[in-house]
Order: C-alpha cells, then structure tokens, then sequence
C-alpha cells in the first residue's frame, strides 16, 4: 500500500511539474485536407474519352504524405470506374502519363514538370505563389487560416479537360487566361 | 494511545463525582476502548452524545474521536471502504467538535494532530480515488482534506496541493478522452478536461504544465478530427470540417505560446507551436519554431 502511495505520489508530481499528459498527435495535417481535395478534383473535371480507359494515374511530386494518403484513398475508392495508381516522382524526367500532377515548389522547381505534364492531358495541381497565372491549372492556397484553392479556366481548356460549374463556384479565385 | 489514557484518567477525574458514581455512557465508553472493545465504546459514547447531559462536554468528543479513530484503522484493514470512511468521517466530527467546544483548551494540540493524521489518510484516499477514475469522491475527499487542514493549519496555502491535485485530475480524464470509443465520451471527457485546466489556470494564469496541455488537448482534438475523416467527403463537408478543426487549432495557440513565454527553451513547447502553426497552415512560422528546435538541439549538442 505504501508503494502504491507513493506511486500515486509521484505521479501528482510528475503533473505538476512536467508534461504529463500524452504528447503531440504527430500528422502531416495540411497533407490529408489536399489528398481530399485532389479526390474531389477528379469528381469534377472530365478527361478527354482516350483517358477514361485504364487505371486513373494520379503523379505526386517529392510529398511522401500526400501520397501516402492517396495510396490510401487508392485502396478503396475509384475515379468513375478506374481504379487509382498513385505514382511518386523526384525529377521532371520521372515523370509519364498522369491525369492528375501534384508538384509544390518555387515557379523554377514546378516549371520543367510543368512542362513534362503538358504533354498529356494533365490536370496540373501546385501550391505557391504565381503558379495559377500560368502554369497550374488548380493553385492550393491559404485563405485565412483555411486551404482554398484557385483555379485558371484557360489552363483547363488547353488540356482538354471539361471542368464542372460546382468547382468553379467553390474555388476562391477563377482566372481565365 | 498512552497519551490518551493519561489524559482520559485527568478528564475522568474533572467529572463530576455525581455522573461518576452513576457510572455515566462516557467513562463506561472509556473502559470498552481500554478493554479494546470497540464495539461497546462505540454504542456507549452514541448514547452520550445522544444525552443532553454529556453531548455538550468536551471529552465525551474527545474520546469518540478516539474510538472512532481506531474504528477506522481497523475497518480500512478489513472492511468496506465505505464503512472505514464513515468512521474517520465520525472521528474528525469528534476532534473538530472538540476543539470548537473549547478552542483554547487543552486538548486542541492533541485533537489538531489527530485531524492532521486523518487529514492525510484522506488526501492519500483522494489520490487513490482519481488514480482509480473515481472522480466524485475524489473531489469531496479532497474537499474535505482542504477543509481540515484550513483548521488545523491556517497558515498553510494550499494553492498548490490544489493545483497538483486539479493536474492529476485532468490527466485522467485526458487518459479517458484518448480511450473514448463513442463521440459522447469524446465530447464528455474533453470538455471535462478543459474545465480542469482552466480552473487551474484561474489559479495559476502561470502554470507551465497547465498551459501546455490545453493546447495538446485542443491541438489533438483537431487532429483527431481529420484523422477520422473519410477521404471521400464532398467539398461543402470538407469546409465545414476544416473550419472547425482550425477553431481547435486556433483555441490551442494562446495557451502554447504562453507556456513558451514561460520557458522558450522547453523542446515539446517548441514542437508544439511548429504543429500548431503548421496546422494553421502558416508555414513561415511554423518553421520558424522547427529552426528555433535545431538550434536548441544544436547548442545542448554543443554543451
């Protein structure tokens, strides 16, 4: 009993002095919320008929969360009928036939995949500065403390991809040039 | 128990001739306890107490304080919990009584010392109550420990045996939040645990521990949310969620930043408020705190 006390004891200490209590839930919490999003993308955006055949190929560049949880979503769910391949790449010269690019970086980093994107009917996806007036066509961006995104009409178009009214109605900015 | 006896043969002899000759529930009551027969010292103090022409001296307190006292040692050992706790119940009654009877006679130092023994078996009860998730007879065990010790000790400040006690406590019920199953015990365990940090924080705005775990609390709570969101959710949802998540995060960094304030070179504070920002999606500074980390671990490298 007196062990017991004691133990009882020092934990009263062990929470008034210290961090006693179960740490920092440690996730890649902004990496789940675009996983998400990129799942809704797809839901209203419509590849030309030669893309809607085989697997759905979703290219992520240098985020191993991202595209750990799109594995995940890969697993269960599907683009109409297609079945989801999530491929990682690290170098413009990676990257093959995607439906969707995820690539983050600085408008020098992102262009050169950019450029290797556009030779398939891409939905090119970034995050950063500048990147919606010419070379993405969907911009993650920070509004407040929420991710938005912003979207360029014209860069839709030039990949031949239909995209819906509800996702232009819900981006927080639209350009079309 | 020598003490006792010395002092019960004086008192013994303080009362009247009269009532001694009668041989009175109060002295019969003292030769049960001395006999060691706690049963019958029990039934006869509770007739003195009962009469009019005992209830109001102050040995007749004294002694059953004693007998309950003993009731009590021997009941924790054996029986019930309850039982044990109603007899130290009865013996504290009995000193206090004792001493309000006759606040500067001499049988206060003697009673104060007993009340401060039962005083700690009641703290170390409340302790053992909040290990074992019992948090309402925690709470009046600790009460009533708090209010024992405000007559036995008034110059003791207690702020901080309370402050030790309302930590311990919202780490238990921040055990319980974690182990949830059902979004009711989620809801329940979580507001309980803000309510105790906040009430500690009303004590102490300055309490380190306190600080930090509200935010955890908060932050993880967030976290939790997106975690058990289905990647498949339409975007209207989506909002909805981020919006509330954000509220958590956002509720987290006062009180992260404060325990900062308080100790800037604490890693787990440092950590924290990189998460923090990180999930508000300010990037800047949530590097800014993870560049803050990498020095401090560099210059504890250095050292």
């Amino acid at each position: 009993m007196k062990r017991l006390l004691l133990i009882i004891w020092l934990l009263f200490a062990l929470a008034s002095t210290g961090y006693a209590q179960g740490g920092m839930n440690q996730m890649n919490t902004r990496a789940k919320f675009k996983s998400m999003y990129i799942l809704n993308f797809t839901k209203y955006t419509e590849w030309p008929a030669a893309y809607k055949q085989g697997d759905f190929i979703i290219g992520v560049v240098d985020d191993d969360d991202l595209a750990g949880h799109l594995e995940t979503i890969a697993k269960t769910k599907k683009v109409n009928s297609q079945n989801i391949v999530v491929k990682r790449f690290s170098s413009p010269s990676q990257v093959t036939k995607c439906h969707l690019l995820y690539v983050n970086g600085s408008a020098a980093e992102v262009e050169p995949y950019v450029k290797k994107a556009k030779e398939y009917n891409c939905l090119v996806v970034t995050e950063g500065k500048g990147m919606i007036d010419r070379l993405s066509a969907i911009n993650f961006i920070v509004v407040g403390t929420a991710i938005k995104y912003e979207m360029n009409r014209a860069l839709f178009k030039e990949q031949d991809l239909i995209v819906s009214n509800t996702l232009e109605n819900l981006a927080a900015k639209v350009i079309n040039k | 128990m020598k003490r006792l006896i010395t002092i019960a043969v004086v008192l013994l002899l303080m009362v009247p001739i009269g009532l001694r000759a009668q041989l009175d529930p109060v002295s019969l009551a003292l030769r049960a306890y001395q006999a060691g027969d706690l049963p019958k010292a029990q039934e006869l103090i509770e007739i003195a107490v009962d009469d009019d022409n005992f209830n109001k001296i102050t040995k007749t307190w004294y002694f059953r304080g004693y007998i309950y006292k003993d009731l009590y040692k021997q009941a924790k050992e054996g029986q019930s919990k309850k039982q044990s706790f109603e007899y130290r119940d009865a013996s504290v009654e009995s000193f206090r009584t004792t001493v309000e009877l006759e606040p500067q006679g001499e049988l206060v130092e003697d009673c104060n010392n007993s009340l401060k023994y039962l005083s700690s078996t009641i703290y170390n009860d409340a302790a053992f109550a909040l290990d074992t998730n019992n948090f309402e007879d925690a709470q009046r065990l600790y009460d009533q420990y708090q209010d024992i010790t405000t007559v036995t000790n008034p110059e003791m400040d207690l702020t901080q045996r309370t402050i030790e006690f309302k930590l311990y406590k919202a780490n238990k019920y921040s055990a319980l939040f974690d182990a949830a199953s059902t979004e009711e015990d989620k809801e329940k365990y979580s507001q309980k645990v803000t309510e105790v940090y906040k009430e500690v924080l009303s004590l102490d705005s300055n309490n380190i521990s306190a600080n930090y775990n509200l935010a955890i609390h908060f932050y993880n709570q967030g976290v939790n949310i997106i975690e058990n969101m289905d990647y498949d959710t339409d975007f209207e949802t989506l909002f909805a969620i981020q919006a509330q998540v954000m509220e958590l995060f956002g509720a987290a960094l006062p009180y992260m930043k404060k325990a900062y304030q308080l100790n800037p070179k604490r890693k787990e504070t440092l950590v924290g408020l990189s998460g923090i920002y990180f999930g508000l999606n300010d990037i800047e500074k949530s590097e800014y705190y993870q560049e803050e980390l990498k020095k401090l671990q560099e210059s504890e490298g250095n050292q």
